[in-house]
């Protein structure tokens, strides 16, 4: 199977084939209150990201990096400035209407994999479908789909509790690519693998980007994953501190 | 209340006190030693308030229903008690004639005696200091009619005393609203006093005339004023009246005995007063004659004691203390006092008969005795009635008790689930206590001084809204009673609020301590990592069998190291816990459950005790499902899951399987003896029903989740939140099955209720059964009787004869019948009725004699064949029983049953008790219904006119009205016309719908007790739903993060809690229509007519009702699972 191919096996190759704008971050600012103490998580963060990219955000921890993909990603509301994902800005959307959006257009991969552990590996996986509408049996038949592209078909019907800590990701990642969504955020995805493992998550992640143009904003603090990324934002202090592109 | 459940309710309080201090005090000692581990406990309760709240709510379940009871019980023993006093005021002892002789001359009645009896009674007791009073008194009853406002009371008791004496009656009775003193010596000679009900009963006011009838002879009295208060229509005059009244100048017939002390304290001196009263009266040498038979021999002794065992109260004590005297050969002075007291001895007779004592002259002899014994006879009528009262007192209690423990056992699961649910929010908090050193010993103390901190305060609030509940009950009783002149003042006594306190205290610190011992068991690193718990290690099994050999042995390395203290402590507590860690293990794991199941089995059935039998079985199907585990897991662990679903759909299965089967379908196949059991056997077979039920359902609920998602699944907005709402309380097994638990039992005991209760559906719907078609019943006084009504009413011009088309008449008769020869004489009942009687009857017959096609085949029998009679269905046996023993007459008849449709004649031999006359009664049919009319024999006027000795008793009227006739008015017509023969006239059907008015009334009460349980099943659904808000907190981040709106979170939870409340009303209503249709059935057989009904009212509101509840109480938690943002919820792990 292609998903289990060694990091050698992949290409450097730009992904970038559409170079149109799909993330128009500008002067993004957030401050968390703890009592009657406010910090500064962002501090006025700009960034622009092209359809198919794959971005890594990096820096050391509490420089703001999550705070940024919740904001990106219209998990959190920002303070101030604007975010316009595929041309609409996120600050004018109610929480409804920026809920959908997610639902239709967005994946996320955690650290944690954040599956419910209630459900089998596919319902996990259909669940987003069956979130925005589409009938239950089509919702089975992708998610079956998803999952058999990320090499985890045979422990569809296994619970969380069953599966490893890759195959959880993987179902993670199904999960987050099973609506075929514009942008794929993932918090720190290897953070809690094995590096052998990790690499394995991220060989799928970068196929993934390859094959289907999906765009990916990766979390990371391990610069061998940033490494594999198209570019690197790096952060200190809410702020973007620089971008390197890269070979891949 | 005095006592519950035959124990002294002061012995009760004593324990659970003394019990609740121990555990106070102990813990108040472990808490200063240490305080560390005491504030860990309690830091955590008002840091969360609401759910502080909650818990306590939750907790003081329990308690509420135990004080609830307890309320009840003391409002009626209060009640009982305030009417003892009220109607005998200072009356301790009453003196009155003995035995029916007439000891007076003149045209006074039986049991008139000279007035110089007291006198002479009262010198003899003038040192005796025991008593206070000894007072004459004449007290009977008589019609009165009311001249002034034309109304009349068949039987109104009047007394007579001297006007000094007047202190005796209890003060409400001689006091009038004003609360001036109705003094005795300001009556003129043709006046007298009413008290508060005869005055209503007569619509009387101070001034009115009333006419006393004497025989036919009336007597004018003028109504001078009317005292405050009374229960019983009493009229009040001097004694000179009275005796002037009743035409016995110088007699009187009762000799009134104040013992020392107040109106309640005196009669604590009753037992020794009484047998020095009867030593005063009894004639020594037959005592001795009397004596000397029933100590001839112990068997008289025997046959006493195996009675006594059967009996309760004084008459049980009485009893066994009359046998011991019997045995110890010595006619002391108590044992003389108990052979004179006449309500014994009358039992001691009846006991000696059935116990077949000595020879038939014997027991004749003995009678003659008796009936020479004495002249006069003490009756402690006052101590009897208090304790009458409290024994209703207790009943109620009991079945207040009883009920309630459907309520207090799911206040228990409620209770034990609370704790696991706080464990598992601390579960990463203890692990790390644990890893940097605290011993499981330590996690327990935490535990158990929150608990106890929980519980302090849930009994406390359990103790004062279990008496506002109390007083609800007590309170609508009162409403349902005052209709029946029943007085009923809610109250209650400190002492049983202490026992409710310290019993809901008790129970739920022993679940806490349970709970706590529990959770202490936890994996360090599963609980750190908040993993599922691992496995047991392979050795665990190794470790428990051999713990007490270890324990053992460090006892001797401490002896050997010196170290004595210690020593001691690992002897008195480590070997101990470690003996009981293997029986717990095998009790869990099964074999000790099978093998105490096949110990009770047995016993169950050698000792025919229904309980010991059921349970018996239930713990070999749960021995059996858990080893049969224990079996499966290794052959299937290629399949997980496989094995618990197996084992418990197994055990499940033959759970609710056992406890389905119609009472005696295994029994009678296997030839087991009858089993006796009470209303024990509900609770029982509740809980084991539900347990069984729960199980198949936990354990198959994947089956069932993909059913409700192929029918409710379809629509694309709805299946993502079903999906979510089912999935996790069928994941939690353990937590949603106690929660269906707590529903199911507590519907179980509603539903099983009211299905019972609809079966007295039959007699608001079938009146004539019960009526027998009579619309009146008729009856005047016994001093002035309507010899011939139908005569009579054509001769009253006020009256119009054809609205009365049939008016028959009935005397009933006490008899003793014997069915062959050799046979004990047993007491019953005729009922000889007239022609009229037999040709209007409406009642069917059940059971026909040979020969007889229809009931009025019969009936005309009956009519044309003097000596043929028809028997009430409560004299035959059935086939089939109940296991409800409620009551029944002595007599039973041989060779025929319920069941039958035809029968041979039966011949018995009828008796009258008091001149022995026999004669022949042909027993040729039973009746269908037992109807208000129908208790006893049936036979025709002409059977007993021709063999009874002596003349017959006035009859009771009953009367058929003309189509489209009232019969209030018609009632109405005949009491104003024959008003000087005190007639009375009762509208049947009315009759029996104000009966089961009050009975609707008590029976209402109980549901809504019994729902009570229900507020704990809804407290637990808050308690999880306020749980999960937290424990899901990062999954609902992720679902927002998925797309999931809102109102889809917040509808997940309460479809989420609706799914489980409705799986346990749905449960336990189900399960209980199962014994609730058996019964029934069996029930039809000694009720015809009825039928089992689904009671779909009582189901639909209580139903609604805790599902309404439920969904309230989870709304704030979705709301607040709802608002949980998604960004804050994901960021932490």
């Amino acid at each position: 199977m292609s998903h289990a191919s060694s990091p050698a096996e992949i290409s450097p190759t730009d992904a970038i084939t559409a170079p149109d704008l799909i993330i128009k971050a500008t002067g993004v600012q957030k401050t968390y209150h703890t009592g009657t103490v406010g910090v500064a998580a962002l501090r006025g963060v700009d960034l622009h990201v092209q359809r198919g990219e794959m971005v890594a955000v990096m820096g050391p921890s509490g420089c703001g990096k999550t705070t940024l993909l919740n904001c990106l990603s219209g998990l959190d509301a920002a303070d101030g400035g604007d975010v316009i994902i595929e041309g609409v800005s996120l600050s004018g959307m109610s929480d409804r209407e920026r809920t959908n959006y997610r639902a239709r257009r967005m994946g996320f991969v955690f650290q944690f994999y954040n599956l419910l552990p209630v459900l089998s590996a596919v319902e996990n996986v259909e669940l987003p479908l069956l979130v925005s509408g589409t009938r239950p049996r089509d919702a089975r038949a992708r998610a079956l789909e998803a999952l058999s592209e990320v090499g985890l078909a045979h422990r569809a019907y296994h619970r969380p509790g069953e599966l490893s800590g890759g195959e959880r990701q993987r179902t993670t990642i199904a999960r987050a690519l099973v609506n075929r969504p514009a942008i794929v955020w993932a918090d720190e995805p290897t953070g809690d693998l094995d590096s052998e493992t990790a690499d394995d998550i991220m060989n799928l992640l970068i196929r993934l980007n390859r094959e289907q143009t999906l765009t990916f904003i990766l979390v990371t603090h391990d610069r061998s994953i940033g490494a594999r990324c198209g570019r690197i934002v790096r952060m200190r202090d809410g702020q973007i501190d620089g971008t390197t592109a890269q070979e891949r | 209340m005095e006592k519950l459940f035959g124990l002294e309710m002061a012995s009760i309080a004593g324990c659970l006190t003394s019990a609740l201090l121990l555990v106070v005090g102990a813990l108040a000692l472990l808490a200063w030693r240490r305080p560390v581990m005491f504030k860990l406990g309690v830091r955590p309760i008002p840091r969360r308030r609401a759910q502080s709240v909650l818990i306590v709510l939750g907790l003081m379940l329990a308690t509420l229903i135990i004080t609830a009871a307890f309320v009840t019980g003391d409002t009626l023993s209060s009640t009982i008690r305030a009417l003892a006093i009220e109607g005998l005021g200072e009356m301790d002892e009453v003196i009155e004639g003995g035995r029916g002789q007439t000891l007076s001359s003149g045209s006074a009645g039986p049991g008139y005696f000279r007035e110089e009896r007291q006198t002479e009674l009262a010198a003899q007791l003038a040192d005796y200091d025991l008593v206070d009073h000894v007072l004459p008194a004449i007290s009977d009853a008589l019609p009165v009619v009311n001249v002034t406002q034309r109304r009349s009371l068949r039987n109104v008791g009047i007394f007579g005393l001297r006007p000094g004496d007047v202190s005796i009656l209890a003060r409400e009775e001689i006091t009038d609203a004003a609360g001036q003193l109705l003094a005795l010596e300001a009556l003129g000679p043709k006046e007298l006093y009413l008290n508060a009900e005869a005055a209503r009963s007569l619509s009387a006011q101070p001034g009115d005339v009333l006419e006393l009838y004497v025989g036919r002879r009336p007597e004018r009295y003028t109504v001078r004023a009317i005292a405050a208060q009374g229960q019983n229509a009493r009229l009040l005059m001097r004694l000179d009246q009275a005796q002037a009244l009743f035409n016995a100048p110088g007699h009187i017939n009762l000799i009134l005995i104040s013992n020392q002390g107040d109106a309640l304290s005196g009669v604590q001196h009753s037992p020794a007063v009484t047998a020095h009263l009867r030593g005063l009266l009894t004639d020594p040498q037959t005592a001795n004659r009397i004596f000397s038979l029933l100590a001839r021999d112990s068997s008289a002794a025997t046959a006493i004691t195996t009675a006594a065992a059967t009996t309760e109260g004084n008459t049980q004590s009485d009893l066994q203390a009359l046998a011991a005297g019997l045995q110890s050969g010595a006619l002391t002075p108590d044992v003389l006092s108990l052979l004179a007291d006449t309500g014994l001895t009358d039992r001691v007779q009846s006991i000696l008969t059935d116990a077949n004592w000595g020879t038939k002259s014997l027991r004749d002899r003995l009678a003659d005795h008796f009936g020479e014994l004495s002249t006069l006879t003490v009756s402690d009528n006052k101590r009897d009635l208090l304790d009458q009262g409290e024994l209703a007192a207790s009943a109620f209690t009991t079945i207040f008790i009883v009920s309630g423990l459907f309520g207090i056992a799911a206040g228990v699961i409620l209770i034990f689930l609370i704790f696991v649910m706080l464990a598992a929010e601390r579960k990463s908090e203890m692990g790390m206590a644990r890893a940097v050193g605290a011993q499981r010993g330590h996690l327990m103390e935490m535990f158990v001084f929150e608990g106890t901190a929980y519980d302090l305060a849930a009994a406390a609030v359990g103790v004062a809204m279990g008496v506002g509940a109390g007083l609800i009950i007590a309170t609508t009783l009162g409403q349902a009673f005052a209709g029946q002149g029943l007085a009923i003042t809610p109250t209650f006594t400190a002492r049983s609020l202490l026992i409710s306190y310290s019993l809901g205290m008790l129970v739920t610190f022993a679940t806490v301590l349970a709970s706590a011992y529990r959770v202490s068991r936890l994996n360090i690193v599963a609980a750190i990592r908040d993993l599922p718990e691992p496995p047991r290690a392979p050795n665990y099994l190794r470790d428990v069998l051999l713990g007490p050999i270890r324990a053992v042995g460090e006892v001797f390395r401490l002896i050997f190291n010196l170290k004595f203290f210690q020593a001691l402590w690992a002897w008195f507590v480590g070997v101990p816990a470690s003996v009981w860690r293997i029986v717990w293990m095998g009790f869990t794991a099964g074999p000790l459950t099978l093998l105490l199941g096949l110990v009770l089995f047995p016993l169950g059935l050698q000792t025919t005790s229904a309980a010991a039998y059921s349970i018996g079985i239930s713990f070999i199907i749960l021995g059996g499902g858990r080893m049969l585990r224990l079996i499966l897991l290794p052959l299937l662990k290629r399949w997980p899951g496989l094995a618990d679903r197996i084992a418990y759909s197994v055990l499940g299965l033959a759970m609710t399987l056992f406890w389905s089967l119609p009472s005696g379908a295994i029994e009678e196949r296997l030839g087991v003896p009858e089993l006796s059991g009470g209303p024990e056997m509900l609770f029982i077979s509740g809980i084991f029903l539900v347990t069984g039920a729960v199980l198949i359902i936990m354990y198959n609920a994947d089956l069932l989740l993909r059913g409700i998602l192929l029918v409710l699944g379809g629509s694309p907005r709805f299946a993502p939140v079903l999906r979510m709402a089912i999935a996790y309380p069928l994941a939690n097994r353990y937590r949603t099955g106690m929660t269906i638990g707590i529903f199911a039992v507590v519907m179980f005991s509603v539903i099983f209720m009211a299905t019972l209760f609809k079966v007295n559906d039959v007699v608001l719907t079938d009146t004539d059964s019960f009526t027998g078609g009579f619309d009146l019943r008729v009856a005047s006084s016994h001093t002035n009787p309507v010899e011939d009504l139908p005569r009579a009413i054509a001769s009253q011009p006020r009256v119009a004869r054809a609205d009365y088309a049939v008016i028959a008449a009935q005397r009933g008769l006490n008899v003793e019948l014997q069915q062959d020869r050799g046979d004990l004489w047993s007491g019953y009942y005729v009922n000889a009725i007239d022609e009229a009687y037999l040709n209007a009857l409406d009642y069917e017959i059940g059971v026909k004699a040979v020969g007889y096609e229809t009931s009025e085949e019969i009936w005309a029998a009956v009519r044309d064949h003097p000596g043929y009679a028809v028997v009430d269905r409560l004299a035959v046996p059935a086939r089939t029983t109940t296991n409800i023993v409620i009551g029944g007459p002595e007599f039973k008849l041989d060779g025929v049953f319920l069941e039958d449709e035809t029968m041979q004649p039966i011949t018995l031999q009828a008796r009258d008790p008091e001149t022995r006359t026999t004669f022949e009664l042909t027993i040729i049919g039973v009746l269908e219904q037992s109807a208000l009319t129908g208790y006893g024999l049936m036979t025709s006027v002409e059977t007993i006119e021709r063999e009874w000795p002596t003349e017959l008793p006035t009859p009771t009227y009953y009367i058929v009205l003309a189509p489209g006739v009232d019969p209030e008015q018609a009632g109405a017509a005949l009491e104003s016309a024959f008003l000087k023969n005190g007639l009375e006239a009762v509208d049947q059907a009315q009759e029996l719908r104000d009966a089961m008015a009050t009975q609707l009334v008590f029976q209402q009460l109980l549901l809504g007790f019994l729902t009570l349980g229900l507020v704990v099943g809804v407290a637990a659904l808050g308690v999880i739903s306020t749980r999960a808000v937290v424990e899901r907190r990062q999954q609902i981040g992720m679902l927002r993060a998925l797309g999931f709106q809102r109102e889809m979170i917040s509808w997940s939870f309460i479809i989420e809690s609706a799914f489980v409340a409705l799986l346990g009303i749905g449960l336990g209503a189900g399960l209980a229509l199962i014994p609730a249709y058996q019964m029934v059935t069996d029930m039809a057989v000694d009720i015809p007519g009825v039928t089992f009904q689904v009671p779909w009212t009582e189901l639909l509101t209580v139903s609604g009702l805790a599902f309404g509840m439920t969904l309230l109480t989870t709304w704030l938690p979705s709301v607040q699972a709802s608002r949980v943002t998604p960004a804050e919820a994901l960021r932490y792990e």
